[in-house]
């Protein structure tokens, strides 16, 4: 649930626009707050100015002899507002008289301080306190103007209560909206998913819907798609290597079966008839293992699992080697084989190099004519191999190299060889060339004569 | 039973005429489609073995060629591919059987049976003339009861004129069905056969089975 991009989505827009609403709010409060504070000091700085002057003209209009204090006091008793209220006390904190229920704290007293605010709390109710100097009389006063909180206390209150309430809610819907969004806008992925889950080896061919080619997931899935088209490739690929393999098995395997059962189905035959059955039978179970083995080569080249040995060697002594074990089978067929080579040192794999000049040297032996010749040339970095023989034509020049490809399959399995004659040989040898970042490419192919050759990387 | 076998792979082509011969089928080889076109254009061939890769035309294109040229004798197709589509195009080409390679070749040799019965108005696997009796499962005779030992090439013969029982068949029938490409015209083989099936089926009976008709050719029935 949690691991859901929708539900990541939503909770990080919700926390995110929590944050700025919450940084809002707080902006919010802490300015009004602030601006109510100034307008309650400036109206009680207006009220002591009031107050003060009334206390003047009192004291100007009063007899000399009456008692100093007595304009405060009448000043009070006219001064009876509602919000407002007033102490007076004397320089050495006496009150000489309030229009106030309760005391103030003595601390208050303390700040004789012009254009300060004050908040205290008398009875449990909140004020705001302005103190500030009244002389009269050649005497100083404290004159204390208090002007009461509680309406503003409930507007604070009540726009905190709002901004608690209120964002949360806001939050939710929000986060639902997010979320409803977030849906809105991954359903073509949950659409892809759907169709993924249907996709597998049998069905490879299909693909991903594409809903909008333009926006991001629309991009994922036409990437998604060529995944699948190369990885479709790749499976067909395969499936045809199975086939041909397996097709290239039953051949002999029908041989071996044939044979030895048609041998068996008369009680008596002669020994030479036996001797013929046993040879086909053996020849086909050579082969068969020569299949086996070269398959076997291909899928560890297939699986990358193949583990060369490379060392410094000479290149013309392998090739001079794997003319000499072909010798005898050109023998039988008169095929002359003449080999001149030039030192030629390369960094190889010795198994490897043997099997691919083998491969060649069998080809060139494989489509020969009775009588003919192989030439074996090593030159510079290159190895030519060249042979009398059938050309290969243009068009099919580029599938020699292909795995199973024989340009005549029934005169491939016929001569007898070192290989399966299944069509592997130039594949396999290619593949070894490779390794050795070396060129194996058929370079000639006219007037009776196919020339390969070997390049290795100077 | 003629048989035409059209496989490219020599070794294929060898063990499976072998069989085919022992099994008292007259066998001929094409290497490749052109030639089994050609070979089927000459003689009267009563079933065709036919493998599917070979060069020049494969084998539905020689099948599908046979049936255009209203040949109607059964196709028995030979495969290494055994994807059903191969098979399917090769049944729907014309083809009567279908076989994967490897094969049991006992399987061949009934399949082949089964197919040349269909193709005959004889359906059952024994032909049965008055007290002569032909096997052609385990192929062999008997007569009112007794084994009858016959050579292959005699128990083609016989099983040639059973199964076209009633019926005069002449000495070029009987070359073409019994007998492969190799057949001398201008040998007296055929009648030297018919003399020793004689000498081992009618000698000592009542009723003599095999008939010849002067000019025309030999019958068998218990007429």
């Amino acid at each position: 649930m949690y691991r859901s991009i929708r539900v990541k989505l939503t909770l990080w827009y919700v926390c995110i626009l929590g944050l700025v609403f919450a940084a809002l709010a707080v902006g919010t409060y802490l300015v009004f707050v602030r601006a109510m504070r100034e307008e309650t000091r400036n109206n009680l700085v207006e009220m002591r100015t009031d107050f003060t002057a009334l206390v003047y003209r009192l004291h100007s209009e009063l007899p000399h002899n009456s008692p100093p204090e007595t304009p405060i006091t009448d000043a009070l008793k006219e001064f009876n507002f509602r919000d407002y209220r007033f102490a007076v006390y004397s320089n050495q904190d006496q009150l000489i008289g309030k229009t106030l229920d309760g005391d103030p704290p003595p601390d208050s007293l303390a700040a004789v301080d012009e254009n300060r605010l004050k908040q205290i709390s008398i009875n449990g109710e909140r004020y705001g306190l302005y103190v500030s100097p009244l002389p009269l009389n050649g005497k100083m006063y404290k004159l204390l103007v208090l002007y009461s909180l509680a309406d503003q206390s409930a507007v604070e209150t009540r726009i905190s209560t709002s901004f608690l309430v209120g964002i949360p809610i806001l939050l939710i819907l929000a986060g639902l909206g997010g979320y409803l969004l977030a849906r809105q806008g991954l359903k073509p992925i949950a659409v892809m998913g759907e169709q993924a889950k249907r996709i597998g080896a049998k069905n490879l061919h299909e693909r991903l819907p594409i809903a909008n080619s333009g926006d991001e997931i629309g991009n994922l899935a036409t990437l998604f798609n060529q995944l699948l088209d190369r990885l479709d490739q790749e499976f067909e690929r395969q499936r045809r290597f199975m086939a041909d393999a397996s097709h290239e098995l039953r051949t002999p395997l029908a041989i071996v079966r044939g044979e030895s059962e048609v041998a068996l189905q008369k009680e008596i035959r002669s020994d030479a008839e036996y001797r013929e059955s046993l040879r086909v039978v053996n020849d086909e179970a050579k082969r068969l293992s020569k299949i086996v083995e070269d398959l076997f080569t291909l899928a560890r080249v297939d699986s990358g699992n193949i583990k060369a040995n490379f060392r410094e060697l000479y290149v013309d002594e392998i090739v001079d080697e794997c003319v000499r074990r072909v010798r005898t089978l050109a023998d039988k067929r008169r095929i002359d084989v003449t080999f001149t080579s030039e030192e030629l040192v390369t960094h190889g794999d010795e198994a490897l190099l043997q099997q691919m000049f083998l491969n060649l040297l069998d080809n060139a032996l494989k489509y020969n004519h009775e009588g003919g010749h192989i030439s074996v040339t090593g030159k510079g970095k290159s190895v030519t191999v060249s042979n009398t023989g059938p050309e290969i034509p243009e068009e099919l020049k580029g599938m020699i190299f292909e795995r199973f490809y024989r340009i005549n399959k029934a005169h491939s399995r016929q001569a007898e060889s070192f290989t399966s004659g299944a069509g592997l040989g130039l594949s396999i040898a290619r593949w070894i060339a490779g390794i050795h970042q070396a060129d194996l490419r058929l370079t000639r192919s006219e007037a009776g004569e196919n020339v390969f050759s070997v390049t290795f990387p100077s | 039973m003629r048989v035409l076998l059209v496989e490219d792979d020599m070794r294929i082509a060898s063990f499976v005429a072998k069989g085919l011969r022992e099994n008292a089928y007259a066998v001929d080889t094409a290497k490749d489609g052109d030639e089994a076109s050609y070979m089927a254009s000459l003689s009267p061939y009563d079933i065709f073995i036919l493998d599917v890769n070979l060069p020049f035309k494969n084998g539905f294109e020689v099948c599908s060629e046979l049936r255009e040229n209203g040949n109607s004798k059964p196709i028995l197709m030979l495969t290494a591919r055994d994807a059903v589509n191969d098979r399917i195009s090769g049944l729907d080409t014309g083809a009567d059987d279908y076989l994967v390679k490897p094969f049991e070749f006992r399987e061949l040799l009934a399949r082949l049976r089964a197919l040349l019965r269909r193709n005959t108005e004889v359906r059952a696997p024994k032909i049965c003339i008055a007290d002569l009796e032909i096997d052609t499962v385990s192929q062999t005779v008997r007569r009112a009861d007794n084994a009858v030992e016959l050579t292959t090439k005699e128990y083609s013969l016989i099983e040639f004129l059973a199964v076209n029982k009633g019926r005069v068949v002449g000495r070029e029938e009987i070359s073409e069905h019994v007998w492969n490409d190799g057949f001398d015209p201008f040998s007296n083989l055929i009648e030297v056969y018919i003399k020793r099936l004689r000498r081992k089926l009618d000698d000592g009976y009542p009723t003599q089975l095999i008939h010849t008709r002067r000019g025309s050719g030999y019958i068998l029935n218990d007429v």
